[in-house]
């Protein structure tokens, strides 16, 4: 799988950045876990608070894989990868279809299964994890997902 | 991911599940669950134990297996699961969905 990773010179001490750039497919999404995981490592995050962002990060790469790209072979998708001790903002761009991250509405999970629904699952447990999230779509035809989440300090 | 199944009963078996389920491993587990074989049973038990992590396609997956088994008033049991994949569960609100054992 083609990819490239540059990390850049970090602002701050504690911060950590990267920018992955890799092709938006579904081997991808091992390769993202695990660069989290390692720049987050020598940081003090609670496990569980880092768990669910790098769940909540496989779940949009996902999104761009399934449906970003589905009309076409594997196109590249950015990850930009910004972590310190109390906070973690994760940018998600790819040039595929245009779409509303906020048009799917944060409804119950067991709603869904209540219905039947066997998928779009993902969308809503992002909307849970993250603090914050922002989707803009560039006028050069790029979506741009941000997502933040705010690290309580490990061990309180 | 590694996958191995066994018929425990009459229309009883147990799938061990190891490793990671996403995007990119979880068909495989959707196969071996609709499977011929995997379809006959009444009371299937997942042993998670070996799985370290799970996305939201592994907990579709397992909604799919749910249905199927619940529309033949059959049983899913999911066993053993780390606490890093049951907080995935926790997170969807799903504990009370699914039948879930230590």
């Amino acid at each position: 799988m083609a990819k490239t990773q540059e990390r850049k010179k970090s602002a701050g001490p504690r911060l950590r950045k990267t920018v992955l750039r890799l092709a938006a497919q579904p081997d991808a999404l091992k390769v993202v876990r695990n660069t989290i995981l390692k720049e987050a490592g020598a940081l003090r995050i609670h496990p569980e608070e880092l768990y669910s962002m790098v769940l909540a990060v496989d779940e949009a790469c996902a999104n761009v894989i399934r449906h970003a790209y589905k009309d076409g072979p594997a196109r590249p998708m950015i990850i930009e990868i910004e972590i310190t001790s109390r906070q973690m903002s994760i940018v998600i761009r790819d040039s595929g279809q245009a779409f509303d991250f906020g048009e799917y509405p944060r409804i119950p999970v067991r709603e869904a299964i209540a219905q039947r629904a066997e998928r779009g699952y993902g969308i809503q447990i992002i909307k849970s994890v993250v603090d914050r999230w922002e989707h803009t779509r560039t006028k050069s035809g790029e979506n741009r997902l941000r997502l933040i989440k705010y690290f309580h300090p490990a061990g309180s | 991911m590694e996958l191995r199944s066994e018929v425990t009963a009459l229309e009883e078996a147990v799938i061990h599940v190891k490793g990671e389920i996403d995007m990119n491993t979880s068909p495989k587990l959707r196969d071996l669950l609709k499977s011929s074989e995997a379809q006959r049973m009444k009371k299937v038990t997942v042993d998670l134990s070996g799985v370290t992590y799970m996305d939201s396609s592994g907990i579709a997956t397992l909604v799919e297996m749910l249905q199927t088994l619940t529309a033949k008033k059959g049983r899913l049991i999911l066993k053993a699961m780390k606490p890093e994949v049951k907080a995935v569960f926790e997170i969807a609100h799903l504990t009370e969905v699914f039948e879930i054992v230590d």
